[in-house]
């Protein structure tokens, strides 16, 4: 009962550090060519805002927030887009996950398979830790009655 | 029943075989890089000085070529995307089927099953 009443020092320290999440997380995905990181690294860092959110605010926000259906398809989008951009070099003649470079080294073929990666991981880890946010309440709840029924 | 340990027992076997058989000619194979003579210290404050030249197999492809054949600056980022981008749309690939799986599992139960659990 104590994690329902949201505490106020809990919640200002979660507005405080979401966007630097968020920010951080970015960063790491979109500068994934050339320091340590990439698309999977990036990705889980941006997911660790739903858990921001839910120590906040709770899990109705989370559901008002987040549509896991809509993230559950756009993954999949995705993932088509790594697929499509990979097979530009088996069109052209060249091997598969061939790097074509459009404007100087710039814009890179490499570099949007890294944000594709980016955004379907991101998708993926917000949709499980979702499902596991809703089953942690459900447990919660048969334990409350279970305690309820000796008194 | 005898039959099952009997399938498991030679799948055992099978795999003992070509495990001792692929180190016996790992061992009796040529010597690769073991990072004996790198100094580590001197690596790292001049990464210029680094003599790269007696690199053997996939790995002087990688580091000589590396901007010839991706065109892409830095040679980790063209090892996972280019070199193994195979790899990387697997590793995509299962985490779509961990989300699926879990989803499978971790799903809310519908009204009409409650029900029926509440009626037993």
């Amino acid at each position: 009962m104590k994690l329902k009443k949201k505490n106020v020092i809990v919640r200002c320290a979660a507005d405080l550090f979401l966007p630097l999440a968020c920010v951080f997380g970015c960063y790491v995905v979109f500068h994934g060519n050339t320091s340590p990181g990439g698309g999977f690294q990036g990705g889980v860092l941006i997911a660790s805002a739903i858990l921001l959110v839910y120590l906040g605010h709770g899990e109705g926000q989370v559901k008002h927030s987040f549509s896991q259906r809509l993230l559950h398809s756009s993954e999949t989008i995705a993932e088509m887009i790594y697929v499509v951009i990979a097979l530009l070099g088996v069109f052209t003649g060249l091997n598969f996950c061939f790097n074509f470079v459009f404007a100087g080294r710039e814009l890179e073929t490499s570099v949007l398979m890294n944000d594709a990666v980016g955004y379907h991981v991101m998708a993926g880890i917000i949709c499980l830790l979702m499902m596991m946010l809703s089953t942690l309440d459900r447990g919660g709840e048969t334990t409350e009655e279970e305690e309820e029924q000796p008194k | 029943m005898n039959g099952k340990r009997i399938v498991l027992a030679l799948s055992l076997a099978v795999l003992l075989v070509c495990g001792a058989s692929a180190a016996w000619h790992m061992a009796a194979g040529p010597d690769t890089y073991n990072g004996e003579g790198t100094d580590l210290v001197a690596l790292y404050e001049n990464p210029q000085s680094y003599d790269n030249t007696t690199a053997d197999g996939a790995a002087a492809v990688i580091v000589n070529e590396n901007l010839d054949k991706t065109a892409a600056e830095n040679v980790v980022f063209s090892v996972v995307f280019n070199f193994r981008g195979y790899d990387t749309l697997g590793e995509s690939f299962i985490l779509i089927a961990a989300i699926a799986g879990s989803l499978v599992i971790l799903r809310k139960p519908k009204a009409g099953r409650q029900g029926k659990e509440d009626a037993a």
